[in-house]
């Protein structure tokens, strides 16, 4: 999952990041003294070099792991991948007590797509729902996904939740990298859900509902029939 | 006169020479181990004045160790540091008395300034 490689990429990228900056911040002490240790300072920039490399090759790493696979274009049936993504976490929502409900739009064309990114993005998306909904009187606890076709070659997916929303002002950051209103949270599903989604050529954005609640909302070409 | 030393038991070995280097410039001597159990099975473990404790260890988590160290005679404070921030782990902290507890990467000024507040409050 997207969320466990950046959680363990994250972890690692912050040690060389860390001792770099105690580094760095030793170096200007000894540099502040009046007799500094010249060739401790040197011993320093060459780790400090090295921590460098290190963060850049993990990020290296980061990247093609997410490229591992370039985008494998397919004629991608969007309603069965809804519910296929819904059976994966059932059992969470199960356990979670939430009620799952499907709108699919039965002449949804097929939309252009990788379906293992797809994938990706929308179980992102219900597990976020899901998450905002863990304060949520049981008996309101409904996630819903709807799709449909809008005008132009698109169609719309939408993950509907009944939690907390967000706050209106942050609207703009919810898809920025390392943003998180989670207590355990990177901030960072969000942000490779929207790159994924205008790597399709399609756009994603949120909207609080009417009456409590998200709606997440992503979409993607189709070709013409 | 009293010469503060600390230990660093921290795994990744460029924080750790990182963290060592500077509470030596700092003004503190420095003891490091990279292993819960390395520090275990030291026999002067308890002479510290101060331990930097990471989180994540090869052999054990960094507040099973301090429990651990408790259980022997243990009672230097012990400052927190951690890659990965989150509700578990400051509880965690709490729970084991910690004196500070540092996000990584952190301050070299918040590092310094824990470790004599703390080293200060043992004497």
């Amino acid at each position: 999952m997207i969320g466990e490689i950046t959680a363990s990429v994250a972890h690692e990228v912050t040690q060389p990041l860390s001792a770099i900056l105690s580094n760095v911040e030793t170096a200007e002490l000894l540099l502040s003294q009046p007799q500094p240790n010249v060739s401790m300072v040197r011993e320093i920039l060459a780790d400090v070099r090295q921590d460098d490399l290190r963060a850049d090759s993990i990020v290296r790493r980061l990247r093609t792991l997410l490229r591992k696979r370039e985008l494998q274009l397919e004629d991608v049936d969007v309603n069965a991948l809804a519910s296929s993504v819904l059976s994966l976490v059932l059992p969470d929502a199960v356990r979670r007590n939430v009620l799952i409900r499907t709108s699919l739009d039965p002449g949804l064309p097929r939309a252009t797509a990788d379906p293992v990114h797809l994938q990706q993005v929308l179980l992102n998306l219900v597990i976020n729902a899901m998450d905002s909904m863990k304060n949520t009187p049981v008996e309101q606890r409904v996630l819903e996904i709807r799709t449909e076709r809008v005008a132009g070659h698109h169609l719309t997916v939408t993950v509907l939740d009944k939690g907390d929303g967000f706050e209106p002002a942050k609207k703009d950051k919810l898809f920025d990298s390392f943003y998180t209103t989670k207590d355990e949270g990177l901030g960072l599903g969000l942000s490779i859900a929207r790159s994924i989604v205008r790597l399709h050529g399609g756009a994603i954005w949120a909207e609080n509902r009417q009456g409590g609640g998200a709606a997440f909302a992503f979409t993607l070409p189709f070709k013409a029939p | 006169m009293h010469v503060t030393t600390i230990i660093i038991v921290e795994d990744d070995s460029s924080v750790n020479l990182a963290v060592s280097r500077l509470l030596e410039a700092a003004g503190f001597d420095t003891r490091s181990f990279t292993s819960g159990g390395a520090l275990l099975d030291d026999q002067h473990a308890c002479d510290a004045d101060c331990l930097v404790l990471d989180v994540h260890l090869p052999d054990m988590n960094g507040f099973d160790l301090q429990r651990r160290l408790a259980a022997t005679g243990f009672t230097a404070p012990v400052i927190v540091i951690t890659a990965h921030d989150d509700a578990m782990h400051r509880r965690a902290a709490r729970d084991i008395g910690a004196f500070a507890y540092l996000t990584k990467p952190f301050s070299s000024l918040s590092l310094v300034d824990a470790v004599s507040r703390a080293a200060a409050a043992q004497r």
